[in-house]
């Protein structure tokens, strides 16, 4: 979808040698995909962003947008097709809401009917009710709600491509989270392949398909952020992942991808014995008790129930330490098994039925592994 | 007291011949100001250099007495025979105008916060596109003040006209003076007065109406 081939820029600067602010960049970020460009401050992901939309002229090199070169296109016209949003925002005062999201679409002639309907239904997108904000001035909005509209102002004339330039930023981090999550909703639904700069890694951990590392001009690694974070290409991105890069690879695996494949569900009042033989047949150290509506109710140990062959499982009983959602990510587990000073979580679904458990010994194995492409699962 | 109003009851048509031929000269003069100050504003915003040589000329024209500018204005425009009257009056205002309405507009489109400008740059908005559709709407509030100060300062700057021949509201004021009526001198600086304060209201009116409304409230 979008190519970089040998992409330079070298910024003059009088009496003295110019400036390398991207150093033969090549890569590739397939359609639909997020790449996020990543990097200390003055280490060109800005600048190799813009060389894109042509607000920063290359020096060198070549960049295809659906395999055309974008040097045969004026830069007026390719900024139309290419949605842009800033860190700062940058809606204009002077318009509505409506007018500002509506910038392109009317710029490119559109249907005005047609762009005030989609100007709806991007704000239903991301949860701001049009009938309140459509008419609004952008001072009256808070912060988070301008960037709401910055990003649905990019995406107004359904351009293919999107760039955006750390644009969530300037966000309180309660926020910043929401917006992501709700970017990354939108996306899922939209498909735009997007190139989004950033400075954190958190962030691209969470937001990128793709990340790609810079230093001083230079493409370190381009890769998954799993393969980033497993197999670091040098000791400078092994510094810039941090320490805890596997940890971080926590925030990338899904609870289900790590969830035992027995569920060792008993009833309160089957006999121990049977059970006992269960727990021993699988090499399984708990067994977790459901209810009559398939909720976890408790859970027995094997060591507790050792020697008595002729009880039920309503004697043993302890209190589950809390339930970890099946789509919720490993941190977030390995987070509440801490907090609940436990080694093990039960795992449910949306309707808080029992699916199975996880253990501290599975995570750790998993994140001992090599890394696996996104989907596909261990287990 | 009473013979003010005895003076003005019985000569308000040429009192408001004079003020008619005052404001006449200061807007058609303020007018053309406009058209050429607010354009050489904008331009100005593209080149450091050029924006503080005309700056600085602009300064140093507004720094020139009145009266030294209508007589410099004399020899000029007698070559061709528009020496004294309504001409050197109007191109001396013409020239006082400047340096406010020329700043004023420099000033606010320099200070448009870069950020608009990158946005509707990476958008896909043209220089002009940019200019009408962004730039100047969010800077009228700013060189309408700078109209506005042009305006009040050159109806006062007019009264001096009538020394070369410009008519106006000074016409009465030098018949005061010339006279030594007290009567006349107080009705024409008066009326001089009154003029400059309406035409601020009116201006700060219109001011308020050409700001957009999505800045309104936000600045005072």
């Amino acid at each position: 979808m979008i190519r970089l081939e040998n992409l330079t820029k070298h910024f003059e600067v009088p009496g003295k040698e110019p400036v390398i602010a991207a150093n033969n960049i090549s890569m590739e970020v397939g359609k639909g995909e997020i790449c996020i460009f990543l990097g200390p401050s003055g280490c060109g992901k800005t600048t190799a962003l813009k060389m894109i939309n042509k607000l920063i002229p290359k020096t060198s090199g070549k960049i295809y947008i659906d395999g055309k070169d974008t040097d045969d296109l004026d830069p007026i016209t390719l900024r139309r097709k290419i949605g842009y949003v800033i860190q700062q925002i940058g809606l204009f005062p002077n318009m509505t809401i409506e007018e500002n999201i509506c910038v392109v679409p009317d710029l490119l002639k559109m249907d005005k009917k047609q762009s005030r309907k989609k100007a709806r239904e991007l704000m239903e997108m991301v949860n701001l009710d049009p009938n309140i904000f459509l008419k609004r001035y952008p001072r009256e909005l808070s912060g988070g709600q301008q960037q709401r509209i910055g990003v649905i102002r990019a995406l107004a004339a359904d351009p293919p491509v999107m760039l955006m330039d750390e644009p969530f930023g300037a966000i309180d981090p309660i926020n910043r989270e929401v917006i992501q999550d709700e970017f990354l909703k939108m996306n899922a639904e939209l498909g735009k392949t997007v190139l989004f700069v950033s400075h954190d890694i958190d962030e691209a951990i969470k937001m990128g398909d793709k990340i790609a590392i810079f230093r001083e001009g230079v493409l370190e690694q381009c890769d998954t952020p799993d393969e980033i974070l497993t197999n670091p290409a040098n000791s400078f991105i092994k510094d810039f992942v941090g320490a805890d890069r596997a940890l971080k690879r926590l925030k990338l695996i899904n609870v289900t991808e790590a969830i035992m494949p027995f569920r060792m569900a008993v009833k309160s009042d089957d006999p121990l014995d049977k059970v006992a033989e269960k727990m021993r047949s699988r090499n399984a150290h708990i067994a977790v008790v459901v209810g009559p509506r398939g909720r976890a109710r408790g859970y027995i140990t094997k060591e507790e129930i050792k020697g008595d062959d002729t009880g039920i499982v309503s004697e043993y009983l302890d209190p589950i330490p809390g339930t970890i959602h099946e789509n919720d990510s490993l941190h977030d587990a390995v987070s509440q098994m801490y907090a609940h000073a436990s080694d093990w979580l039960p795992v449910v679904d949306d309707d808080g039925a029992y699916k199975g458990y996880i253990t501290q010994h599975t995570v750790a194995s998993l994140l001992g592994e090599t890394p696996r492409k996104r989907g596909d699962k261990i287990i | 007291m009473e013979e003010i109003f005895r003076y003005v009851g019985s000569n308000y048509p040429t009192i408001l011949k004079l003020t008619i031929q005052h404001l006449y000269l200061v807007s058609i003069s303020v007018g053309a100001a406009i058209l050429t100050g607010v354009p050489l504003g904008i331009l100005i915003t593209k080149d450091k250099k050029l924006a503080d040589a005309i700056l600085y000329i602009a300064s140093v024209i507004i720094t020139i007495p009145s009266v030294a500018m209508f007589g410099l204005m004399i020899p000029v425009l007698s070559l061709i025979n528009r020496g004294i009257g309504f001409w050197p009056a109007a191109i001396a205002i013409f020239l006082y105008s400047q340096l406010p309405i020329i700043r004023n507009t420099y000033t606010a489109i320099n200070n448009i916060d870069p950020a608009l400008r990158e946005a509707a740059k990476g958008m896909g908005m043209s220089d002009w596109q940019r200019l009408g559709k962004v730039e100047i709407p969010l800077a009228v509030p700013v060189i309408m003040a700078g109209v506005r100060m042009a305006v009040v300062m050159n109806i006062a700057v007019a009264t001096i006209a009538v020394y070369i021949g410009a008519g106006g509201l000074g016409t009465i004021i030098n018949e005061g003076i010339t006279g030594t009526n007290s009567v006349k001198l107080i009705v024409g600086a008066v009326a001089v007065s009154l003029l400059a304060i309406i035409a601020d209201y009116l201006f700060l009116f219109i001011q308020k109406l050409l700001t957009p409304v999505g800045l309104r409230g936000a600045m005072s």
